[in-house]
């Protein structure tokens, strides 16, 4: 009993920290967005922390839940009350928490404001693509003086510096970004952007889904299942250390799998197979439905299989010594 | 530990290898000079392993640790055992080898193979714009300029048939030809003489005018007479003395009576109008006038007078402008490109300066930097154009603020407490050509000049100290590839010359701090794998290897998200704190580095 509080309260008290660390970022990236170097600029705003939030806590329940099971690897004692209450809490999450908040997210979707604006500042040199803009007066109708060098052509035959006359004041090439400066040096690596595109792509397919009713949400949450049972998957081998490795590749290539499904990345065949079954089932998709299902089952057989074979010969061991 | 330093090594090798082997597997090699793919594939096989080096030593350490701190470690039943205080330090130690390396390979090794990767790919482009030029050159028959860009691009790609067709053709036509630079024309200006006169007084100058008299030596008398003249005031006792030889000299050169043998009049009067041309402080065409009488004759070459004024005439010519022969075949050698920055004056104006390429050349222990395609735009107080200076080339030199009066001091805006400061001559002129000059091009806003009087002159002084300007010239690599120290100079100068501060700082927060974050990281590892040990029982299967790549893979990724993280806390502190940034991002990290350590040292076997 004691270890199944200490489980709530860990549960619990991880998803406020990790859903307050992830909207403090979301913030903080957002109001970057808007920075243009050397104009003033608040780097706390309630909206953007709320809207963070909202986006944060699927994210934070998945990020969780192998949390959870790379835990209870290091803490093997109790298998059955550690299952019940990942159980527990998964089910909560799938069932409670990410469809609320996707309601959440829908009702509030029109307050995300865009995170841009069009400014400029003056005195600072800006490297574009084809050479670099440095403003020294800015109207208030937004146009500008100032100067452009253009540093193509190495040798400096074809390049110019041109002087700017109340040109418009342009920052398109920044962005997402509201300065270009911000940009080049904020901008941020593929291995970073990829994974949130995965998560933005499954965040849509979700809300889509849950717009959909409970049934089509429950065939989405099929993600959900699959991603609780990489919870057999901690008895694979008889090495901690692999088995931690194993739950976290597992948990990624599940959300993988469901990112390819729902972006229609897929072969020809399985677009096929995919439709075909659709019109059998009268369900929306099923296909994907059925991979998680495969995925759980299998993950619950090894859990099983090992888990037993573990048991036994850990048994062995001790009656060994 | 040495049983993980082994797993640590032998994996770096191994993945060392495989980089490599990447590297030369993959088939998108950019356009490059014949014989230069090899050396870019190992390049980028290098830079691979640099990229993934941190990972890759993280997933080792963390294998290597996790099997060796099973074995006894049933022994560690409280907090702060001697067990895991032994393996604390050991780990601390091994820790401390791996941020050396890390962060040497960060600050040393990924910026140079990276300056060389780009230089690699720069270097077709610039061969083709050489040719390019050379070609055109060539069809235009300008032959001089022909054979200096072929000449460049020769030394790009020494085997190139078409470059050596052109060159050697070019170098043919000039031999027999002898053409000239065609470039364009003239500027005026007056020199004072000041470095002639130094450590001489009016008394000195004035006894060596007498006894040139004395001689007959007309020119010397009345050019140290003259020179007395210039030294001395008008209250100087001498100074009437001195203008009364100067006149009678200056009469009995220009006195037709005067000559006596015949033979040498011609040679005579051109030596008299050169050193009329001299005193007049048109030196520039003194030089070539002197030039033109030693070219005559060796009589003539011989003439003490002629050799000696036009040693005189050379060295004001040198103190005012330079030979365009100097700046010949100088852009391969350049250090800098593209260079731009504001130099701030007190009453709130800017100039503006972009400079396209910066050659050092050491001179008898001066540095002289040729700036070629040197620019500079003036604006006001309110941000308005006031005028524009250009130059296709520049002679720097830096000279002590000390040198300029009052007046020069406050027009460039030379502060006192400037040291040296970049002083640039703006003319150029040919060695033996006195059509070959290259003026700077002035261009004024018609309501300046209406209120201020134009600046024409052919030099310029930049106002920011020496140090300033090669801080600026390293600040062209960038807050991420300049070198550390600089940043840390140039840090609370980026405003004031045109950069943001908010980048600058908040990459040299990365930069600093990241040396720890790998230590925390390091500690974590090992934490990490503490929990996740071996059995004491339990033997290391061959299968577990392949895990590691799966491990850096994964390590690779939450670093770089890390890395990102500690991006945004970075600018966010930055825009907040400013300066004091720095003191609260390494406290922080000090604090985690603390309780990552508390951490490690307080677990127990269960």
């Amino acid at each position: 009993m004691k270890r199944a509080l200490y489980f709530a309260v860990i549960y619990l008290a991880s998803m406020f920290v990790g859903t307050v660390i992830f909207a403090t970022l979301f913030m903080f990236s957002c109001n970057l967005n808007m920075f243009v170097t050397g104009l003033p600029v608040s780097f706390f705003s309630l909206n953007y922390f709320m809207t963070g939030i909202l986006l944060s806590v699927p994210l934070v329940c998945i990020l969780i839940q192998i949390l959870l099971i790379l835990y209870i690897i290091r803490h093997p004692g109790c298998q059955i009350i550690s299952l019940i209450i990942y159980a527990v809490f998964g089910l909560l999450s799938w069932l409670v928490f990410i469809p609320a908040d996707l309601k959440l997210i829908a009702r509030y979707e029109s307050d995300v404001v865009s995170c841009r604006v069009e400014a400029a500042s003056t005195g600072v040199f800006r490297k574009e693509a084809n050479g670099v803009y440095y403003y020294t007066r800015i109207n208030e109708d937004g146009s500008a003086d100032g100067l452009f060098l253009d540093t193509t052509g190495y040798l400096g035959q074809e390049g110019t510096v041109v002087p700017l006359f109340d040109i418009p004041v342009k920052n398109e090439s920044a962005f997402p970004y509201s300065d270009i400066l911000i940009k080049n040096s904020l901008q941020p690596p593929v291995l970073v952007t990829y994974p949130l595109s995965v998560y933005n792509a499954l965040l849509t397919a979700a809300q889509y889904s849950s717009s959909l009713g409970f049934l089509s949400w429950l065939a989405f949450a099929s993600i959900g299942l699959a991603l609780l049972t990489v919870y057999g998957i901690q008895f694979m081998s008889s090495w901690k250390l692999a088995n931690v490795t194993f739950v976290i590749c597992f948990a990624v290539g599940i959300l993988f799998i469901n990112y390819l499904y729902y972006m229609n990345i897929l072969p020809d065949i399985l677009k096929e197979v995919a439709e075909r079954l659709a019109n059998f089932t009268g369900l929306k998709d099923p296909l994907i439905v059925l991979i998680n299902i495969i995925i759980a089952l299998l993950c619950v057989g090894i859990g099983i299989f090992m888990g037993i074979y573990r048991l036994r010969s850990g048994l062995a061991m001790e009656s060994e010594e | 530990m040495k049983k993980t330093s082994i797993i640590v090594l032998v994996y770096a090798v191994f993945a060392f290898a495989i980089c490599l082997l990447i590297s030369f597997l993959m088939k998108n090699v950019p356009i490059l000079l014949p014989g230069e793919e090899k050396s870019y594939v190992i390049c980028r096989g290098f830079l691979f392993f640099c990229k993934f080096f941190p990972s890759l030593v993280f997933s080792s350490f963390l294998i290597g640790c996790a099997i060796s701190y099973g074995k006894d470690a049933e022994k560690a039943k409280i907090k702060y055992s001697p067990l895991i205080m032994a393996h604390f330090r050991r780990t601390m130690i091994a820790s401390i080898v791996i941020v050396l390396v890390v962060s040497m390979i960060t600050e040393v090794f990924i910026p140079f193979f990276e300056q060389r990767q780009s230089k690699a790919r720069l270097k077709p482009i610039l061969f083709s714009e050489f040719m390019t030029l050379s070609e055109d050159y060539f069809a235009k028959q300008q032959m001089n300029l022909a054979f200096e860009y072929s000449y460049n691009a020769l030394l790009l790609n020494p085997k190139d048939q078409r470059a050596i067709y052109i060159n050697d053709h070019a170098a043919a036509e000039l031999n027999s030809l002898k053409m000239v630079l065609d470039r364009p024309e003239e500027p005026k200006f007056v020199f004072t003489p000041v470095k002639e006169t130094s450590g001489e007084t009016i008394t000195s100058l004035l006894r060596k005018a007498k006894a040139a008299a004395e001689k007959e030596n007309w020119f010397d008398a009345h050019y140290y007479a003259y020179l007395a003249v210039q030294v001395g005031g008008e209250k100087d006792i001498n100074f009437e003395d001195a203008n009364r030889l100067a006149s009678e000299a200056w009469n009995h050169l220009f006195d037709p009576t005067v000559i006596k043998e015949t033979d040498e009049q011609i040679l005579f009067r051109k030596k008299r109008e050169a050193y009329k041309t001299l005193i007049r402080g048109d030196n520039i065409e003194a030089y070539y006038q002197f030039l033109e009488i030693a070219a005559i004759s060796d009589v003539a070459a011989r003439d003490p007078d002629v050799s000696k004024f036009l040693e005189i005439a050379k060295d004001r010519v040198e103190n005012q402008c330079f030979f365009v022969e100097e700046v010949e075949n100088l852009r391969r050698f350049e250090s800098y490109n593209n260079v731009y920055f504001a130099v701030p004056h007190d009453d709130g104006s800017k100039d503006v300066v972009y400079i396209r390429g910066i050659t050092p050349v050491k001179n008898s222990g001066r540095t002289i930097q040729y700036l070629r395609g040197f620019t500079l735009f003036s604006y006001s107080k309110e941000g308005r154009f006031e005028r524009s200076i250009f130059v296709p080339y520049a002679k720097m030199l830096s000279e002590k603020a000390s040198m300029f009066d009052e007046g020069a001091k406050h027009y460039f805006g030379i502060k006192d407490e400037y040291k040296n400061v970049p002083y640039l001559m703006l003319e150029s002129i040919a060695k033996n050509d006195r059509t070959g000059r290259i003026a700077p091009v002035y261009e004024y806003d018609a309501d300046y000049v209406k209120k201020n009087e134009p600046f024409l002159n052919n030099y310029f002084v930049l106002g920011l100290p020496m140090k300033d300007f090669n801080l600026l010239c390293d600040a062209m690599a960038g807050s991420i590839k300049m070198n550390l120290i600089s940043l840390i100079k140039f840090l609370p100068k980026t405003r004031e010359y045109g950069y943001s501060y908010e980048v600058y700082n908040s990459d040299f927060l990365l930069r600093i701090t990241y040396p720890l974050i790998v230590l925390i990281c390091c500690i974590f590892m090992a934490c990490m794998a503490w929990n996740y040990r071996l059995r004491d029982s339990q033997l290391f299967k061959f299968k577990w290897i392949f895990l590691i790549p799966a491990i850096t893979i994964i390590l690779y990724f939450v670093l770089e998200c890390g890395l990102y993280v500690c991006r945004i806390l970075n600018y966010a502190l930055v825009v907040m704190l400013g300066a004091g940034a720095v003191y609260v991002s390494v406290s922080i990290l000090v604090l985690i580095f603390v309780i990552v350590c508390f951490d490690f040292v307080s677990r127990t076997a269960d």
